[in-house]
């Protein structure tokens, strides 16, 4: 009736909102943006509904495809799918999460490994495309050609032949009843689940891996005289991924990252209790916080450093004796 | 218990004898000079007043509608009514707020006369912004109304006789409760939202520092500052200094203290969204649309509302109270957004009459006249819904003079001094800021600005209902005005069906047909002895042309029936005796009519 109308949309819709912490989205199902890198492009305005991705967050998209397909044993990229109404992009068109999608299983993906498969085994046949396909300059419905001796191949059964029968609104005409068995094009045949199982539990923990993953890089303290100090804390993101998408600033839904020192206001001369952060890239990107304090009645100094998506780690500063 | 009532009364009779006897001694005693200790006796003036125009004479519901209810006092007047007119109301609970308050609806139409739930339905509510308050005794007074003109007026009789009316005065409570009650920022639910992304949510609301009951302003004598008292009116108005002026103060926002110690003074108040930024059309997120939440319906009073449409199919037109600005605003939110011409020309020319009713009143289109909006309520009911709806932004301040421009600052501060008697600001005063140091609270009351002044008020409240009850006499009225039979031979008839939609409203708009919304209108026939060989819509009535349907000839599907028009039907019938006509449409109702054949 209306978008997420549906009491399990709502279900999913109610638990990336209560988990924000969510940075990786993979959806399964009839959209793909792995087997493909999408297209990107520059927002029109902050004001206007997106329609491509942000043209900074392409990179990641193009990475976690090549995972995908390292994972797959693919090695080209192949025909993405778009889902209009996704749940995969709602998560990333209005709430900034890297959002991958992709087929479990697709007859495209199917051709394309075993024809891989193939040349490992043959690697001196060159043109085995235009050997098969000899003479034959035909292309229409190839797709479904390729598909169907595809079927013929692996799994037979695939596809049931078309026979007359007797229906009862069109009397006295024929009427064939065959073609793919429900559900063919998309699940592998039975023989198979296993191996693209484990293919996509591959990728799937790998994927795990690109997260972003906050720490605290260095803290270094100075005596600049009397009970004053400076301060440096310099954060890290040792994952892969930034602490937030390009989009996820656009969207604001991926809050900054903050960091509060455990010390009331009054002690600091410059600088505040409460600082947020600039995104920090992955792989080792910094970001630095400096402040100027008057020491207080304690060397020890807790403080805290949160990412939305990265992970929240303690420290302490230490306050060198004043000499 | 009774009995000792009545031994009372029988000791108050004895009582009066004895000092009426008292009393005739004594005044034999003293000169008539006393006259002047003589009172008037204190009985009931209701026993004695006389109706002016507007409302009849008997009230069997009392209410004062020249002040505001909270919840509770709306849910008392709701079942009041319902208490009194139990043959023109059915009150339920359509769902509950965040905060567990019950958002009533009452259902209001002759329950006896007809099926309520296949009569044209007129959707009203008020309060989604918790902070304007007159839009839920806007809707109060028109369920108080009609049940009081049931009967009296053949106007109102009709009304509910013909359409069903739901009335939901608020659906925003909470944020109701907390306006009436406190004060402040209520536009919002009261879901607590993390407005400044700290990870917490509401923990740096507004509050009455200084107890005086009123969250107003504060301000901070500051020789930097780039404001000053206005020479004519100081109590009343702060105005900007001159460029190269000196001011004399600094404004600091509203009543409220850093909370949580981030530096920054009221910067994550109670709710923070928009809950008429949260319907499931054209809908966009926080980042394109501030306050519209996580997702369409995603807030417990919107779902509600949403589910309450959804189960009403017969609501035919809507209409949602907004305070301020004196307009009658129409959709769609967005330029480029769903709009068809026909259904636009309707909506003009019904906030023309409006216009006319209600004085000052400007008719405007959401996105072109107003501001853009994405996900409002307009764009559900009419988007999603194909129903015909206003949104009323009630009460202007061109109505304090009656003068078609707005009055400027200083005229509204005479208004105040002259016809408030000094009543609309709180003074200015001083208080110990544990950031600011001294400064000052005060300024204009939560009363000021949106709302009327109470002796206008129960004239806000009765325009905008005329306006509205109009909207709803628009809605389709149709009826079987014709049904003509034509022997074609033995046994074999054509019978003509005319069907007339007598208002100004089609039984499915353009909108509604386009996305089909609703199931198209259906005029059927039956009977014992009949065969229908073929059927068809009439096409031109003075050619006889007739557009044949092509299957199930005994049901003819029709787009709509558009507004003051008729449209006619044809059955070629084989048979004899009594047939029956039905015309069956979601938002206009179903007709039956039975004809013998000749
Ligand atoms: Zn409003």
């Amino acid at each position: 009736m209306h978008p997420v109308s549906e009491a399990e949309t709502r279900a999913i819709a109610d638990f990336v909102v209560e988990h924000p912490n969510v940075g990786i989205v993979v959806t399964y199902g009839d959209a793909d943006n792995l087997s493909k890198t999408p297209e990107g492009a520059r927002p029109v305005s902050r004001r206007k509904p997106m329609t491509a991705i942000d043209e900074d967050d392409v990179g990641y998209y193009r990475a976690m495809g090549e995972v995908y397909r390292a994972a797959l044993g693919l090695d080209k990229e192949l025909e993405g799918a778009s889902a209009g109404g996704s749940f995969s992009d709602w998560m990333y068109y209005h709430r900034g999460r890297l959002s991958l999608a992709a087929r479990a299983w697709s007859p495209a993906t199917a051709i394309e490994l075993s024809k891989a498969a193939e040349k490992k085994e043959e690697p001196n046949s060159e043109s085995d495309k235009s050997g098969k396909s000899g003479g034959d300059d035909d292309k229409r419905n190839e797709k479904e050609r390729k598909e169907l001796k595809w079927f013929d191949e692996n799994a037979a059964k695939a596809f049931v032949k078309w026979r007359p029968v007797e229906h009862p609104d069109f009397p006295n005409r024929r009427v064939e009843v065959g073609g793919y068995v429900p559900f063919a094009l998309t699940n592998p045949p039975a023989a198979m689940v296993e191996q693209v199982t484990a293919k996509h539990i591959n990728f799937l923990t790998t994927a795990a891996q690109r997260l972003p993953r906050i720490g605290v890089r260095k803290i270094e303290t100075r005596h600049l005289g009397l009970s004053v100090y400076e301060v440096k804390i310099e954060v890290e993101n040792t994952g892969f991924l930034p602490t937030s998408l390009a989009q996820g600033l656009t969207t604001r839904e991926v809050h900054p990252t903050r960091l509060v020192v455990d010390l009331d206001d009054k002690y600091f001369l410059s600088g505040a209790r409460f600082t947020t952060l600039p995104t920090i890239r992955g792989s080792g990107g910094v970001v630095e916080a400096r402040y100027t304090i008057k020491a207080p009645d304690r060397k020890k100094i807790g403080f805290e450093v949160v990412s939305m998506l990265g992970g929240r780690v303690e420290g302490t500063i230490e306050l060198p004796d004043a000499k | 218990m009774k009995h000792r009532i009545v031994s009372k009364r029988y000791i108050a009779i004895l009582l009066c004898l004895f000092l009426c006897l008292f009393a005739l001694v004594a005044f034999g005693q003293t000169s008539l000079g006393n006259a002047r200790s003589r009172k008037p006796k204190a009985g009931n003036p209701a026993r004695h007043s006389f109706p002016a125009l507007g409302i009849s004479a008997e009230r069997k519901v009392q209410v004062a509608w020249n002040r505001f209810y909270d919840h509770a006092g709306l849910s008392a007047i709701l079942s009041r009514l319902h208490k009194a007119f139990p043959e023109l109301t059915k009150l339920y609970s359509i769902g509950k707020s965040t905060q567990g308050r019950d958002i009533w609806c009452l259902e209001v139409t002759a329950r006896n006369v007809g099926d309520p739930d296949r009569k044209p339905g007129m959707y009203i509510d008020g309060n989604i912004h918790g902070n304007e308050v007159q839009t839920s005794e806007t809707v109060a007074y028109t369920a108080w109304y009609l049940c009081h003109q049931y009967g009296q007026l053949d106007k109102v009789t009709s009304l509910l006789d013909e359409r069903v009316f739901y009335l939901l005065a608020t659906i925003n409570p909470d944020g109701r409760d907390l306006w009436l009650h406190r004060g402040g920022s209520a536009r919002s639910g009261a879901e607590p939202t993390d407005d400044d992304g700290d990870g917490l949510a509401d923990e740096d609301d507004s509050e009455d520092l200084n107890g005086d009951g009123l969250i107003t302003m504060m301000r901070i004598k500051d020789p930097h500052g780039r404001y000053k008292l206005h020479t004519d009116y100081p109590e009343y108005l702060m105005v900007r200094a001159e460029p190269d002026e000196r001011g004399e103060y600094s404004l600091l926002g509203s009543e409220g203290i850093d909370n949580d110690g981030d530096g920054r003074i009221n910067e994550d108040r109670r709710g923070g969204y928009d809950m008429n930024r949260n319907w499931g059309y054209d809908w966009q997120p926080n980042y394109i649309q501030h306050g519209a939440m996580e997702y369409p319906f995603s807030q417990p009073e919107t779902r509600a509302v949403s589910e309450f449409v959804l189960a009403h199919p017969n609501i035919a037109a809507a209409q949602c109270y907004h305070n301020s600005g004196g307009m009658i605003l129409r959709g769609p939110g967005r330029e480029g957004g769903a709009m068809h011409s026909r259904d636009e020309r309707v909506l003009a020319l019904i906030s023309q009459r409006g216009e006319t009713m209600l004085p000052f009143y400007r008719s405007y289109i959401l996105w072109d006249d107003l501001y853009p909006a994405w996900g409002s309520s307009l764009d559900w009911l009419y988007g999603g819904r194909g129903i015909l709806s206003f949104a009323n932004e009630l009460w202007t301040s061109r109505n304090l003079y009656r003068t078609p421009s707005s009055p400027s600052d200083e005229q509204e501060a005479e208004f105040m001094e002259y016809v408030l008697m000094g009543e609309g600001v709180v003074p200015w005063r001083e208080y110990e800021h544990p950031t600011y140091g001294t400064i000052e609270i005060g300024g204009e009351k939560k009363e000021w600005g949106r709302i009327p002044p109470s002796f206008l008020l129960e004239e806000e409240l009765h325009r905008n209902m005329a306006f509205t009850l109009y909207h709803a006499e628009m809605m389709p009225l149709i009826e079987i005005s014709d049904i003509t039979t034509e022997k074609l031979g033995e046994n074999l008839y054509k019978i003509w069906v005319t069907i007339e939609n007598q208002r100004l409203i089609p039984t499915r708009t353009g909108q509604d047909v386009a996305h089909h919304v609703s199931a198209p209108d259906i005029v059927s026939i039956e009977g014992d002895n009949l065969r229908v060989l073929s059927a068809g819509r009439v096409t031109d009535r003075f050619f006889k042309r007739v557009q044949a349907v092509e299957r199930r000839p005994e049901r003819v599907e029709l787009d709509t029936i558009e507004g003051m028009s008729a449209v006619r039907v044809q059955f070629i019938v084989e048979g004899k005796g009594q047939f029956t006509v039905t015309v069956d449409s979601t938002k206009a109702g179903l007709l039956k009519k039975s004809q013998l054949l000749p």
